[in-house]
């Protein structure tokens, strides 16, 4: 695999650098600041990615920002030849591989053609630069061994991570002797159930011992059970033996007292015995009640009237009704009197009566026609009086009037006018007169004055006339004209200076003017009133004369018709004259009630008279008696006597039933006591004591017999045959507390052994139904397979380590030697034979060793001796990977310590190398081209490219 | 002629745990253990309802020496089921149950009829047809002798034999009362009623010779459908019907991956292809197997066990009952590391030998966690070798 041409679009300083490469060795030459090592890493940049931006290694971006990257065209035996390009793109940048045949090639194939080599993988065997020489310098032992190693098995580090992580999970999984990890622990665990189990199992083991204990129990207990049953029987025959036992003798006692016994008591002979007595004893008792009662009805007494009384007293009673009536009326013409009394008072009262008027007044004669002849009298002096009275009034009046005038006389009197007024008025014609002139004279004025322009128009008018005519040669007309004018002036200037004169009397007089004329008339009126006063008052004397006559006439005429009546009434005890009809209804009314009080006055005599009479007539039966309450004692009286009447009839008849009964109770006692005697004769007794002594015999041997039925009935109940053996009672009692006891024992024994056999089930139950064991038993084929699991993933684990183990080993004892040997060869001809070997100690760790056998630890040696072993190392495994990783060597100055010697020693392993691999040497030694035997292909760098660039 | 009708059934392995169940939780094991009985009542059940003539039961009733009596009791009643509808029951009892067991033993009723160490032969008549049955109960845990050579020959009458034990030869499995199917026909036997061997099979037509298998999957070796034979038997003819009881099936099942990049979509494909296997078969023990993953993303194909986990959560306390029990993924070859690394170590790898394997166990399996651990088969091996070299690759990858 060879590079042929480098082609740069864009890279650091370089742009559009095209460079062709040749297969050998090809020497780049360049001054410092030439963009030597920014083709070298162009290279790597291409074939392996650009750096992450945050990666310390630089992208060489163009500073000028233009195209960014390049391609390299590449010489492949084993794939082809193909180009790779890669510009700006992803942060890697984007790729594309192309071969010659036109096939294009992804990123994933990029691995393969690159033979599964990495940059890191690169650089530490194909790429090497002073630098990396130098830091060699810093180095540990340790340090270089491992680089040395790793430089020459790219990734073998990552072998050993993986095999320390498999070494680490198989301790995290396993320790022999450990507790902690997990399968140590499942094993503990597994150990647990096993235990667990076997426990378990020797608890299920007692199922069988259980189960034929429950057997044996079982058994005892149904033995027991029969043992009992049998008991109970014994018992029962023993209890029923020791009840019948008894009723046996008893039944034996009684039927020999009862041989003992008569037995000719007659049937129910006590009870008839008893009844018969019972009913003689009461027919005796019902005797003695019966006589003495009528003893008691004889002796009573009753309190009975005489007939005729008490026919008087029915009489009264069925008057009963005339009583009240009378009663009733009395009451009435009581109430009647005192109403009419007090009627009497109101009239006298209203009449206004003395105690003698009264007394009169039923006398007077109050008929109608002396009403009448009363009434016109009276008329005519009401009538008179009326007239009399209005010319009363007539008369004030005229004399009213007649005041009026005279002081209206007087009034006019008053207004008279003085002397010095008289006078004044004297003048007033004359004053009137010049008045009246001066006026006129001023409304003349006054008419010129209202025409002051008429003087003017006249002069115009002449003035007009007179030039119209002029112009006209008129001159008859400018005459006129003229004439006009001066009229016209005249008029103008004639305005009267006498008016004004005028005026001015006029002002100074007007005032006296109309004061005089208000005097004049003054007077006319006076005058006139005065003399129409005078009249009036003549007229008004004359008519008050003529009624003064009026009425002395009239007053005679009222005497006389006054005089008329005190005649008609002279003889009246009262004067009814005063509203003469009420007066005469009032009287007539007062005599009614009179009259009326006089018949009620009787009528109360007459009732009250009867009443007493018939009290008094009562008395004599009754004694005293209260009027009020008469009747009601009457009556009483009445009822009294008619219920002691119907006593008297009853005790009559009972007296007659007694004697009846009396005479049929002595009948019933007789056939009694018959009775008696003749059951006394039955059982051949006399006496009641003697029957009753027979009777309780009777009663005691039929109680006998009863028991013996009843003792009877209770044997039928046990057996049906009689008892075969004879026992004892206390045979019988022993025997029967035996058993009893026994049959308590038994069953105390049975419900023991039915605890045990229920115990024993139970258990046996629980251990049927019991999971616990197949529980376990499947639980610890779970542990195991997990056991299993974590076991495989240990053995896996163990085979990983234990293949990179073998491997790792493999490469020290087989693969590195090869390369060790390459190494030794090319160190020893570097220095000349100064050291023999270069080779790994026994902890792994790289030493050099000279030939007289003297070794020394890599960092003991000079900067260009460690530098020499270092290229021969890398040299020889370039040369050893030749098949696997066939690159191109990129080497940047390496070689500056070198002396000339040990340089062209170098020089000379290259050249042996040349045919195989092709170099790329960078240098700013201008000199290193001279030093190659035979001149290599030069490329110089500089500002400006030279040599083989197109 | 009415045919003669048995059930056939052996290894009942009432009650055993269940391998393999790492990481399993109580639920899902309590689930797990109630399937052998589960399996076994519908066994029961079928007889109960069916009314076969009798039953027989070929052996390994119990796991083992450490049988619950849990176990014993649940066997015990289901006879006692049988004893009630007059179904007579012939058992023997084999290797994992043998007689020489120092457990417990619970009484079965007395339909049910045991044979005993020694070759023996019960007769019983069933619509006057004379019906001889022939068999043995292992007197202990090995019987390395070939017990055939104690079977008599055939006479008249139907002639059924009881056989626990594997075909002679057979290096897969422990060889206990050996036999050859020639030495089976030679008996001239109707019927050869074998256990011992779970995985169902018919070894020959004439006469039938029959492994039934066991009636409940226990691990993830035991896959697929499992039950007993009806066998209905006529002097011309013989036929056999497979009875399902298994409650939970051991399965795989392969999920492609196919144009699935993320979590979400993956794990939908993964429930939609358990989903329909569970319509299909119900209850299920399923290792998942994934293909075509190439399009998965790097983290989803590489974090398995979380994904199991996630898996796992969705089928939690569900019916029909799940449990992934793994998940495969192909092996992915990385073309990002450097071959110049890898290659030699995994050559290295490859090199190994069966003892440089047992060298490099030797750590952990001559500890005393050996006792617990299976021994490991060149397959083993073999399998071991690829999951290391796969884990290579992934360190590798995660380093560089």
């Amino acid at each position: 695999m060879k590079i042929r041409k480098i082609l740069l679009y864009g890279f650091g300083q370089h742009e559009n650098l095209e460079i062709d490469l040749r297969p050998g060795m090809n020497l780049l030459y360049g001054p410092n600041e030439a963009g030597k090592t920014t083709i070298q890493q162009a290279i790597l940049h291409i074939l392996f990615g650009f750096p992450q931006k945050n990666q310390q290694e630089q992208r060489y971006e163009p500073k000028t920002g233009g195209k960014y990257g390049g391609c390299l065209y590449i010489e492949d035996q084993e794939y082809g030849n193909w180009m790779i390009e890669r510009v700006r793109g992803k942060s890697s940048g984007d790729v594309s591989i192309r071969f010659d045949d036109g096939r294009i090639a992804e990123e994933e194939e990029l691995k393969r053609l690159l033979r599964g080599y990495d940059r890191q993988a690169f650089e530490s065997i194909f790429s090497f630069s002073l630098f990396q020489l130098q830091d060699l310098e810093k180095m540990d032992e340790n340090d270089l061994s491992r680089t040395l190693l790793a430089s020459g098995t790219t990734g073998l580090d990552t072998l050993w991570k993986v095999e320390k992580k498999m070494e680490k999970e198989m301790g995290g999984l396993f320790k022999k002797s450990g507790k902690i990890p997990p399968m140590n622990k499942k094993l503990a665990e597994i150990r647990e159930l096993e235990q667990a189990m076997l426990k378990e199992q020797q608890k299920l083991s007692t199922y069988e011992p259980l189960t034929i204990r429950k057997q044996e129990f079982d058994e005892q207990v149904a033995a027991l059970r029969s043992e009992e049953q049998r008991l109970y029987k014994q018992s029962e025959e023993q209890r029923i033996a020791m009840q019948v036992v008894p009723l046996q003798q008893q039944r034996k006692q009684l039927l020999e007292q009862i041989s003992h016994l008569p037995d000719d008591f007659p049937a129910a002979g006590i009870r008839r015995y008893e009844e018969l007595a019972s009913k003689q004893s009461e027919l005796k008792l019902k005797k003695s009640r019966l006589e003495k009662e009528q003893a008691e009805w004889q002796s009573e007494l009753i309190d009975l009237r005489p007939k005729n009384e008490q026919q008087k007293l029915e009489r009264w009673v069925a008057q009963e009704a005339e009583w009240h009536r009378l009663r009733s009326e009395r009451l009435t013409a009581e109430q009647e009197i005192q109403v009419l009394e007090k009627k009497r008072h109101q009239f006298i009262n209203r009449l206004g009566l003395t105690d003698e008027q009264q007394a009169s007044i039923g006398t007077m004669d109050v008929s109608i026609q002396r009403e009448r002849q009363l009434e016109p009298v009276l008329e005519e002096q009401k009538e008179m009086d009326q007239q009399l009275k209005a010319l009363q009034r007539l008369l004030a009046e005229a004399e009213s009037e007649r005041q009026e005038a005279e002081r209206q006389k007087e009034r006019t009197e008053r207004l008279r006018l003085s002397d010095s007024e008289r006078e004044k008025l004297a003048t007033w014609p004359e004053l009137q007169r010049k008045l009246t002139e001066a006026k006129f004279i001023v409304s003349a004025g006054d008419q010129q004055a209202s025409n002051g322009m008429v003087p003017i128009v006249i002069l115009l008018i002449g003035l007009v006339i007179g030039a119209y005519s002029v112009m006209q040669q008129q001159w008859l007309f400018a005459g006129l004209g003229l004439v006009v004018m001066a009229v016209g002036f005249w008029l103008f200037t004639q305005k009267p200076d006498s008016v004004s004169d005028q005026q001015t009397f006029i002002r100074d007089h007007e005032a006296l003017a109309v004061e005089l004329e208000r005097l004049a008339a003054r007077h006319d009126m006076q005058q006139r009133d005065q003399q129409q006063v005078s009249t009036e008052i003549e007229r008004m004397d004359r008519k008050l004369q003529k009624y003064a006559e009026e009425m002395e006439q009239l007053y005679l005429l009222k005497q006389q018709a006054v005089k008329k009546l005190q005649d008609l009434l002279r003889d009246e005890p009262f004067d009814p004259t005063f509203n003469i009809q009420e007066s005469f209804r009032l009287l007539r009314e007062f005599q009614d009630v009179e009259i009326d009080q006089r018949t009620w006055q009787q009528r109360l005599q007459t009732t009250t008279q009867l009443i007493r009479s018939l009290i008094q007539e009562v008395e004599e039966v009754l004694g005293p008696v209260a009027e009020e309450g008469l009747y009601e004692r009457l009556r009483q009286e009445l009822q009294r006597q008619n219920s002691l009447q119907e006593k008297h009839l009853n005790k009559e008849q009972t007296l007659r039933e007694i004697k009846e009964q009396v005479d049929e109770t002595q009948e019933l006692l007789k056939t009694v006591t018959a009775e008696i005697q003749q059951l006394f004769e039955v059982i051949g007794v006399s006496e009641k004591e003697q029957f009753y002594t027979a009777y309780q015999q009777d009663q005691d041997a039929q109680l006998l017999k009863r028991q013996l039925k009843e003792v009877e009935a209770q044997l039928s109940l046990y057996t049906k045959e009689p008892l075969v053996k004879e026992w004892t009672l206390p045979e019988l009692e022993g025997q029967r507390s035996e058993t009893t006891n026994r049959l308590e024992m038994i069953r105390k024994e049975v419900v023991e052994l039915v605890d045990e056999q229920v115990k024993v089930g139970h258990e046996i139950s629980q251990m049927v139904a019991s999971r616990t064991y197949s529980e376990l038993q499947q639980l610890f084929e779970v542990r195991k397979a997990e056991l299993e699991d974590m076991t495989e993933q240990w053995v896996i684990r163990k085979a990983v380590r234990e293949a990179i183990r073998q491997t790792m080993s493999e490469w020290k004892e087989h693969q590195l030697p090869a390369v060790l040997l390459q190494a030794n060869e090319w160190f020893s001809k570097l220095t000349g034979n100064r050291y023999a070997t270069l080779g790994l100690t026994a902890e792994g760790y790289f030493e050099a060793v000279t030939t007289e056998g003297q070794s020394f630890m890599i960092n003991e040696l000079s900067q260009a001796t460690k530098e020499q072993a270092y290229l021969s190392l890398r040299l020889a495994l370039a040369y050893e990977l030749l098949e696997r990783a066939p690159f191109p060597i990129i080497m940047d100055d390496p070689f500056v310590h070198f002396d000339n010697e040990r340089l062209s020693r170098m020089i000379e392993i290259l050249t042996e190398l040349q045919p195989s691999h092709q170099f790329l040497y960078f240098t700013c030694h201008q000199e290193m081209k001279s030093k190659w035997p035979s001149e290599p292909h030069t490329i110089e760098i500089g500002r400006k490219v030279k040599g083989e660039i197109h | 002629m009415e045919p003669i009708r048995f059930l056939h059934t052996a290894d009942l392995h009432l009650d055993s745990p269940f391998k393999g169940m790492a990481a399993a939780g109580p639920d899902e094991l309590a689930r797990l253990q109630q399937s052998t009985f589960a399996a076994f009542d519908r066994f029961i059940a079928y007889a109960v309802k069916e009314r076969p003539d009798f039953v027989v039961i070929v052996g390994d009733l119990y796991d083992g020496e450490d049988r619950s009596l849990r176990a014993q009791i649940r066997f015990q009643q289901g006879m006692q089921q049988l004893q009630k509808v007059n179904i007579p029951v012939y058992l023997s009892y084999g290797n994992h149950d043998h007689l020489a067991g120092r457990w417990t033993r619970v009484s079965l009723p007395e339909n049910v009829h045991v044979f005993t160490e020694q070759v023996e032969q019960k007769q019983l008549t069933i619509r006057n047809e004379n019906i001889y049955l022939h068999g043995f109960s292992y007197p202990q845990r090995h019987v390395k002798e070939p017990m055939i050579a104690h079977y008599p020959n055939a006479t008249d009458g139907i002639h059924i034999g009881l056989l626990h034990g594997s075909v002679a030869g057979d290096a897969e499995h422990a060889v206990y009362a050996p036999f050859t199917i020639n030495e089976l026909q030679s008996k001239h036997y109707h019927y050869w009623a074998l256990g011992h061997i779970h995985k169902r099979q018919v070894l020959s037509q004439e006469p039938p010779i029959v492994y039934p298998g066991n009636i409940q999957g226990r691990h993830r070796n035991e896959q697929g459908h499992k039950g007993f034979y009806d066998v209905s038997m006529t002097s011309a003819n013989t036929s056999l019907t497979f009875v399902e009881t298994s409650d939970i099936v051991f399965t795989s099942l392969t999920v492609s991956c196919e144009g699935i990049e993320y979590a979400d979509d993956w794990i939908s494909a993964c429930q939609e292809a358990v989903d329909q296997l569970t319509a299909e078969i119900g209850s299920v023990v399923v290792e998942l197997v994934m293909e075509h993953t190439e399009g998965l993303a790097n983290d989803l194909a590489r974090s398995e066990v979380e994904w199991l986990d996630i898996l796992r959560e969705q089928y939690e306390d569900m019916e029909p009952f799940v449990w992934i029990s793994s998940i495969e993924w192909p092996l992915i070859r990385d073309t990002i590391v450097s071959n110049s690394l890898l290659e030699p170590v995994e050559s290295t790898l490859s090199g190994w030998e069966t003892d440089d394997w047992n060298d490099l166990v030797k750590e952990v399996y001559s500890h005393k966690a050996g006792r617990y651990l299976e021994s490991l088969t060149p397959a083993d091996f073999e399998r071991l070798k690829q999951q290391a070299a796969a884990l290579l690759e992934d360190e590798m990858w995660k380093e560089g």
